[in-house]
C-alpha cells in the first residue's frame, strides 16, 4: 500500500511585491512512497527537495495536482484538504522535522519533547537516545548550540506515534556519534513500520536504513 | 470536537451605510472609508469557525479592523451585520442580562491596555473575582479561594492577590487580566496584543503563559497581535486583515511560509526584514 501518492503536483511561487514575477519549483511530480519505506531525495540546491516535503505537509500550498496520505485506514488529500482537516492529520498521522527548531522560551528540552504527549520519563529518555547531554535535558534551548537543537526537534518529531514523517535534513549539525544515533532512531521507527520521507544532503550512512534513492533536479524527480 | 466559535459574515459600520458600501469585495467600496456616505467599515465579510481547544490570530496593521472583530466577538460593540454563534448559540443580538451573563462567564478577554480590563484602583483578586460575583457567586470564602487559585495560576505570589493593581508592573497587569479572564472558565478567550509593550523577558513568560493555558484547557482562542513571532507560537491558524476585510487565512506555517496575497507578502517580508 502506497502511504503517500502524489500526482502532478505544481508550485510556483508568485512575487507580488517584485512585479508578481513567477518562480516555479515543481513541475509536475509525481512519486508513490510505499507504507513502511524510507525514500530519500536527492539533488542539488534549489532542485525543489524542501519544496517537495513543504507541498505534502502543506507549508506551502500546491497549484495543482494531488498528494493523497493513506494512513490509520483513513484517506486524505493533503493538496485540497481544508486547514483544520490538515492540522488533524499533523496531529495524528504525518510529522515534519527541520534542521531548525523553534524556539519556544522558558520551556526545558523535556517538557517540549513531553507537550507532543509523553509523560516526561520518555520524552527524557527519548532526548537521552538521541544523545542529549543529561545536563541540558531540563534546560530552555535557547542557549543550545545547532545540534543540540536538531536533537531536540528530531526528538518532537518522533515522540508521536504519526505512521508518515517528512524530515529535511534532520542531521545536518550532527556530529558523527550522534548523526548515527538520529539514524538509528529513524531506522528504528521504519522498522516499526513507520512511513519516512527524506531529504539528506549527504546519503545516510546507517546499513539498510534507505529503501530508495530519487533525484529530484530542476522541479521534477528523474530516476537515481 | 465541537465548534465552540462560528462567526458568519461579521460587519462593523461607524456611519450609516448606502448602497455603494454594500458592494462585495473589489468593487468601488475597496477601502475602509465609503467615499459616497463616509461610513467607516470596520470590518466586514469576516467568516471562520474554531473548535474547542483551537486558536486562531488575526494579524494586519493599525487599523485594519482586526480589534474590531475582537470588540465584537466579546459584545463589546454592535454589529451592523453578520452573526456570531458562541456553542451553536446565536449570541449577536445578546442584551442586557444575557449579555452581561455571557461576558462575565463565557468569554474572556485581555485588552492591550490594562486599565481597559481592569479597575487600577481594587485588588487583583477583587477584580478577578468580580466576574464570579456577576455571575451569582455569593460565598466571599470561595470567591476568594477561586481568585487565589488563579492568581497563583498565572505565576502571581499569593501575597499580592489584596494589592491594588495599580502598584503592579505592566507585565503584571496582563497576567492579572489573564486570571480575570480565566477565572469564569470562559469557553472563548480573546487576546488583543497581550504582550505589545513589554519587555521580551516580559512578553516570554506571558506567552509561555497562554501555552500552559492552551494545553491545559479546551478554551478557544482568538489572538489579535502585529507581532508574527507571537502568532506563530501561539497559533495554527490565522487571518490577515486588511482595510476591514479577511485578505487571506490559512493555516500559520503557510501563511508565514508562503503567503498568497500582495498585503500577505508585504507583512511576511516586513518582519523578515
Amino acid at each position: 500500500m502506497n502511504a503517500l501518492t502524489v500526482h502532478g503536483l505544481r508550485k510556483r511561487f508568485v512575487r507580488h511585491l517584485q512585479d508578481a514575477r513567477e518562480l516555479s519549483v515543481l513541475e509536475g511530480v509525481d512519486l508513490e512512497v510505499q507504507a513502511g519505506t524510507c525514500t530519500v531525495l536527492r539533488g542539488c540546491s534549489g532542485s525543489g527537495k524542501s519544496s517537495l516535503l513543504r507541498c505534502v505537509y502543506r507549508t506551502y500550498r500546491p497549484d495543482s495536482g494531488s498528494i493523497v496520505l493513506r494512513a490509520e485506514g483513513e484517506r486524505i488529500d493533503l493538496a485540497t484538504a481544508d486547514d483544520r482537516a490538515v492540522l488533524s492529520a499533523r496531529r495524528r498521522l504525518i510529522g515534519m522535522a527541520t534542521q531548525f527548531l523553534q524556539i519556544t522560551p522558558r520551556v526545558g528540552a523535556v517538557d517540549l519533547v513531553a507537550q507532543e504527549g509523553l509523560e516526561r520519563e520518555p520524552a527524557a529518555e527519548l532526548l537521552r537516545s538521541l544523545g542529549l547531554a543529561e545536563e541540558l535535558l531540563e534546560v530552555a534551548p535557547a542557549t543550545f548550540s545547532g545540534g543540540e537543537r536538531q536533537i531536540v526537534n528530531l526528538a518532537i518529531t518522533l515522540a508521536r506515534p504519526r505512521p508518515v514523517l517528512l524530515l529535511d535534513e534532520v542531521t545536518a549539525s550532527l556530529d558523527p556519534a550522534r548523526r548515527a544515533l538520529a539514524l538509528r532512531a529513524l531506522s528504528a521507527r521504519r522498522d516499526a513500520g513507520g512511513t519516512l520521507l527524506a531529504v539528506f544532503h549527504d546519503p545516510p550512512d546507517h546499513p539498510g536504513l534507505v529503501d530508495r534513492v530519487l533525484e529530484m533536479r530542476a522541479g521534477r524527480l528523474v530516476s537515481a | 470536537m465541537s465548534v465552540a466559535l462560528r462567526v458568519e459574515d461579521l460587519a462593523v459600520r461607524y456611519g450609516p451605510g448606502c448602497p455603494v458600501c454594500a458592494e462585495p469585495a473589489g468593487t468601488r467600496s475597496a477601502g475602509a472609508l465609503c467615499e459616497i456616505c463616509g461610513s467607516v467599515h470596520g470590518c466586514r465579510e469576516v467568516g471562520f469557525a474554531l473548535d474547542a481547544g483551537e486558536a486562531l490570530g488575526i494579524v494586519g496593521e493599525s487599523g485594519s479592523g482586526k480589534s474590531t472583530v475582537l470588540a465584537a466577538l466579546n459584545l463589546d460593540q454592535p454589529v451592523a451585520g453578520g452573526r456570531i454563534l458562541l456553542d451553536g448559540h446565536d449570541v449577536t443580538a445578546a442584551a442586557g442580562s444575557e449579555r452581561r451573563r455571557l461576558r462575565a462567564g463565557s468569554l474572556g478577554i485581555v485588552y492591550q491596555t490594562p486599565q481597559q480590563g481592569l479597575d487600577l484602583a481594587i485588588t487583583a483578586g477583587g477584580n478577578a473575582g468580580s466576574r464570579l460575583l456577576a455571575v451569582g457567586w455569593r460565598s466571599y470564602d470561595r470567591v476568594r479561594a477561586e481568585a487565589l487559585a488563579h492568581h497563583e495560576s498565572v505565576e502571581l505570589a499569593g501575597e499580592r492577590l489584596d494589592t491594588p493593581v495599580r502598584a503592579f508592573s505592566g507585565g503584571m497587569r496582563q497576567r492579572v487580566q489573564l486570571a480575570k479572564a480565566l477565572i469564569s472558565r470562559p469557553r472563548l478567550l480573546l487576546l488583543d496584543e497581550p504582550t505589545s509593550g513589554l519587555d521580551v523577558s516580559v512578553q516570554a513568560r506571558i506567552l509561555d503563559l497562554v501555552r500552559r493555558i492552551r494545553r491545559e484547557s479546551d478554551v478557544a482562542l482568538v489572538i489579535v497581535s502585529h507581532d508574527l513571532a507571537v502568532i506563530r507560537m501561539l497559533a495554527e491558524r490565522v487571518l490577515v486583515m486588511q482595510a476591514g476585510r479577511v485578505v487571506e487565512a490559512g493555516l500559520t506555517d503557510q501563511v508565514l511560509g508562503d503567503p498568497q496575497h500582495p498585503y500577505s507578502q508585504l507583512l511576511v517580508s516586513a518582519q523578515l526584514t
